[in-house]
């Protein structure tokens, strides 16, 4: 049975098994393992990668490389020159960073302090600067068209010792006395844009009014401040008021209207003086606050007081124009209180808050091309419901209230005018709304300003005898008034 | 050898002469001509005795379980970068920062777009894209055809400030907005805007046009106030002024109030026949008769978000300021005005395209 071929033999006696005995390695399970191990998975591996080239188009994954590079990220700053920059700083210039301060319509750095809270031209000075005329107080051009042009001569705001003025009216005048007292009032006239609060009180709000020397007599013009004064000062507020000839210069540009524009560079100006103060109630010269008992804030200001009157879906040009309020604004957002005419936005009167919103409204409205746009040169409240009606979000920072609230209007001057815009006793302000000429004004005011006399003395007396009455009072002007006449004579 | 042997030794063949190793047999040892081929003439590495000296000393062998679970790892990584990961996803809708991507710039009614074009406008997405990925930004695609809303006489191609408002709606959650043209191109993905750019922003960021005064803007206006004021738009300035290539642009009240008052009636029908390059020139306006404007705007170098390339700004060619360097690795070109004259957009997209790749290859990275 046996072939001799056969490896396979008998089985030898005492022998056990014909299997061999020792095998090197017979079951060797590690070796044989180890080795299948890797001829398993390593073609599934590269299958796997295959498909991943056929898919991505990349030969090794982007997990591996990025394991790889991690590895070798150390290695890799000496063989790779990567400078690309980390952060900006290393593209700017350190000598032009930093901020700066703001300064006033001056380029002249100069701030005059001033530790009263009543800032306002010294109305004494009116009939002289009215005298001077705006020759003396800029520098002239003259164009071709015969029209003189009035400039802020280089030192206009920068040279407050006006030397050189003076020596121009000694030249031209030579017989002129009193030419201190011409020096002193152009020498007040340019400090104005230089007076700046710095007092310890911080007043909420600022009365702003623009004075105008040539229409008004001063006369009329110290009765409008000491109202001013008065309320501000039962109050707590502050005053801030300029000449409106000292804008000449940027109104001649575009032909403005200096009455009606003067008001938003004032306002402008009364922000840099209170740069902390949080309202600014614009009201103009023809205007006088009836009562002061009414604390502004607590009649207006606050969010409880404001939010019953803000007129809500009113048209902003009445009786229908087809931009119309927003139905849900809030008081406390609002940054602009208006109030309507007849047909137009009352420019006349309104307060402005100082924040972002509200500069930002003011700034705007004052813009050259606005002021140089056809139908706005000589009406800006144009231009503010040209603003209002544009854009959106300033309009949901307006809020529009009843005309009465803060620019009732006296009965004589408004003829055509429904009862809802007429002044009735007991309104806060009473405004002589189409008055020319100085002396309807002032005979106008007469009756008001008395009666403000009246009331407010005696319950200044009675309320506060403590607290000291600014000293501006009609009776002292008049004495100065006469000091300055009997010098010039 | 001995312990492999005694553990392969079958345990019913165990005889005395197993016991007595010395004695045993030497052609046992070479048996098993039948059970299996004698494979001792044909050289089998796995059974050659350096491997087996190899294997038994091999650190790997030993460790076999732990070595296969190792090899697991890249094959997982592998599998998991086929698939796309989601859950990024919505953690990007709660990024700060959104770039807003305008496509077909002044496509619609002219003309039909070239595949250059295309082409172009393809690598740019894919550009910003890849960098928004990185990053973990928002980035959105606006269409800036020019419409019948935008067309002449009526604000054309004045889309920016409405484009920008719809986004900032879009992504209530969003701080910083980043607008970038089509021929825009992020040669340094690598920078992340908050480190490169806007976490020191109040301190290197110029708050005047003294540093770099192309269009004589007046450096000095009334009532502004730029100390502590933080900064609400970033832009960079070339030789004509204001550049809007690349510009950020912050949610806040100042941002809200810019965009209300961006287009203007009162100004468009002054000024839209001298405006050349409307919301530009409008922003030099505001920036020169605005106060508040002023304050809140930040300038960067153009080289840090805006750089040019050669042929752009050919009125000052040798100002290094304009132009890009790449060994300053700057961060952005953008090919404005690549579609006049004698330049082709194609050709210096393709340019910064391989540059960038170039620039960023690995050092090991010998293959592509």
């Amino acid at each position: 049975m046996h072939s001799n071929n056969s490896d396979l033999k008998a089985r030898k006696r005492q022998q056990t098994s014909v299997l061999p005995i020792s095998l090197q390695k017979p079951f060797n399970v590690t070796s044989v393992s180890s080795t299948s191990a890797i001829r398993t998975y390593l073609p599934i591996f590269l299958l796997l990668l295959l498909l991943h080239f056929v898919l991505t188009g990349n030969i090794i994954p982007t997990p591996i490389i990025s394991l790889i590079s991690i590895v070798t990220t150390p290695l890799s700053f000496i063989f790779n020159s990567d400078n690309a920059p980390s952060s900006i700083s290393e593209f700017t210039d350190p000598k032009y960073l930093g901020g700066k301060f703001q300064h006033g319509l001056t380029t002249n750095k100069k701030i005059i302090e001033e530790k009263n809270k009543y800032i306002f031209p010294l109305i004494q000075e009116a009939p002289i600067l009215a005298e001077l005329g705006l020759d003396k107080l800029f520098k002239v051009l003259n164009d071709n068209s015969n029209r003189k042009i009035y400039q802020y001569s280089p030192d206009f705001f920068d040279d407050i010792t006006v030397n050189n003025e003076i020596g121009n009216i000694i030249e031209k005048n030579p017989e002129l006395k009193g030419l201190k007292t011409y020096g002193e009032a152009i020498k007040h006239f340019k400090n104005n844009g230089h007076r700046v609060y710095t007092g310890k009180e911080n007043p909420e709000v600022v009365l702003v009014t623009a004075i105008n020397y040539e229409d008004f007599d001063a006369s009329y013009l110290v009765k409008i401040i000491q109202n001013r004064v008065d309320y501000a000062h039962h109050n707590g507020y502050a005053v801030y008021s300029r000449w409106v000839q000292e804008f000449t210069p940027i109104f001649q540009e575009h032909n403005n209207d200096p009455n009606g524009w003067s008001k938003t560079f004032i306002l402008r100006e009364a922000m840099y003086a209170f740069p902390n103060a949080k309202w600014f109630w614009y009201i103009d010269e023809k205007s006088m606050i009836m009562r002061h008992d009414i604390s502004l804030n607590n009649y207006l200001l606050k969010p409880k007081a404001l939010d019953p009157i803000i007129l809500r879906n009113q048209p902003l040009i009445p009786p229908d124009s087809t931009i119309k309020t927003y139905e849900h604004s809030t008081a406390d957002e609002v940054s602009l209180i208006l109030t309507q005419n007849s047909k137009s936005l009352n420019t006349d009167n309104f307060i402005i808050k100082n924040d972002l919103t509200g500069r930002a409204i003011l700034e705007l409205w004052m813009d050259p091309l606005f002021r140089k746009y056809p139908t706005f040169r000589k009406d800006e409240s144009n231009a503010l419901s040209h603003i209002l009606q544009w854009h959106p979000v300033m309009l949901s920072k307006t809020a529009i209230i009843p005309p009465r609230a803060i620019a009732a209007i006296a009965p004589e001057f408004a003829a055509l005018r429904s009862t809802e815009f007429l002044y009735q006793d007991g309104d806060l302000v009473v405004s002589l709304a189409n008055c020319r000429s100085s002396k309807d004004c002032e005979n106008a005011i007469l009756p008001y300003w008395k009666k403000t006399q009246n009331e407010w003395v005696k319950g200044n007396n009675k309320q506060d005898q403590m607290k000291k009455e600014p000293n501006l009072k009609e009776s002292n002007l008049k004495e100065k008034l006469d000091n300055i006449g009997e010098i010039e004579s | 050898m001995s312990n492999d042997y005694e553990k392969s030794i079958d345990p019913m063949d165990i005889s005395d002469e197993y016991y007595n190793k010395k004695n045993m047999p030497f052609s046992l040892n070479k048996y098993s001509k039948i059970m299996k081929p004698n494979n001792k003439l044909k050289f089998n590495f796995f059974n050659s005795k350096t491997y087996l000296k190899f294997e038994k000393n091999n650190v790997f062998i030993k460790f076999k379980k732990i070595l296969k679970y190792l090899l697991l790892i890249p094959i997982i990584f592998f599998l998991l970068s086929l698939i796309k990961l989601n859950f990024f996803q919505n953690n990007l809708n709660n990024s700060k920062i959104v770039i807003i991507l305008a496509v077909n710039q002044g496509g619609g009614v002219e003309r039909w777009k070239t595949p250059q074009e295309w082409s172009v406008e393809r690598s740019s997405i894919a550009n910003k894209k890849d960098y928004a990925e990185r990053h973990g930004y928002i980035l959105t695609l606006k269409d800036t055809t020019l419409k019948r809303r935008y067309s002449h006489e009526w604000r054309e191609g004045w889309e920016k400030a409405d484009i920008l408002r719809q986004t900032m709606r879009e992504f209530p959650n969003a701080e910083w907005f980043w607008w970038l043209d089509t021929h825009t191109f992020i040669m340094e993905p690598e920078l992340s805007l908050e480190s490169y750019l806007l976490n020191n922003i109040d301190k290197n960021a110029y708050r005047s046009v003294n540093h770099f005064n192309p269009m004589k803007i007046k450096s000095d206006i009334p009532y502004v106030t730029t100390v502590n004021q933080p900064v609400d738009m970033i832009l960079a300035q070339d030789c004509g002024g204001f550049n809007l290539g690349s510009f950020l642009i912050r949610r806040s009240e100042w941002s809200e109030l810019l965009l209300d008052i961006w287009w203007d009636p009162v100004y468009y029908e002054q000024m839209h026949m001298f405006w050349e390059h409307k919301e530009q020139d409008c922003l030099e306006n505001l920036y020169n008769d605005l106060p508040w404007i002023r304050e809140r705007l930040g300038f960067v170098p153009l080289k840090s978000i805006n750089s040019f390339p050669k042929g752009a700004c050919e009125e000052q060619k040798n100002d290094p300021r304009y132009f890009y360097n790449k060994n300053d690795r700057d961060f952005i070109v953008n090919m404005a005005g690549c579609n006049y004259g004698d330049r082709s957009c194609w050709d210096e997209y393709e340019y910064y395209r391989n540059l960038k790749m170039k620039l960023h290859r690995p050092w090991y990275q010998f293959w592509s």
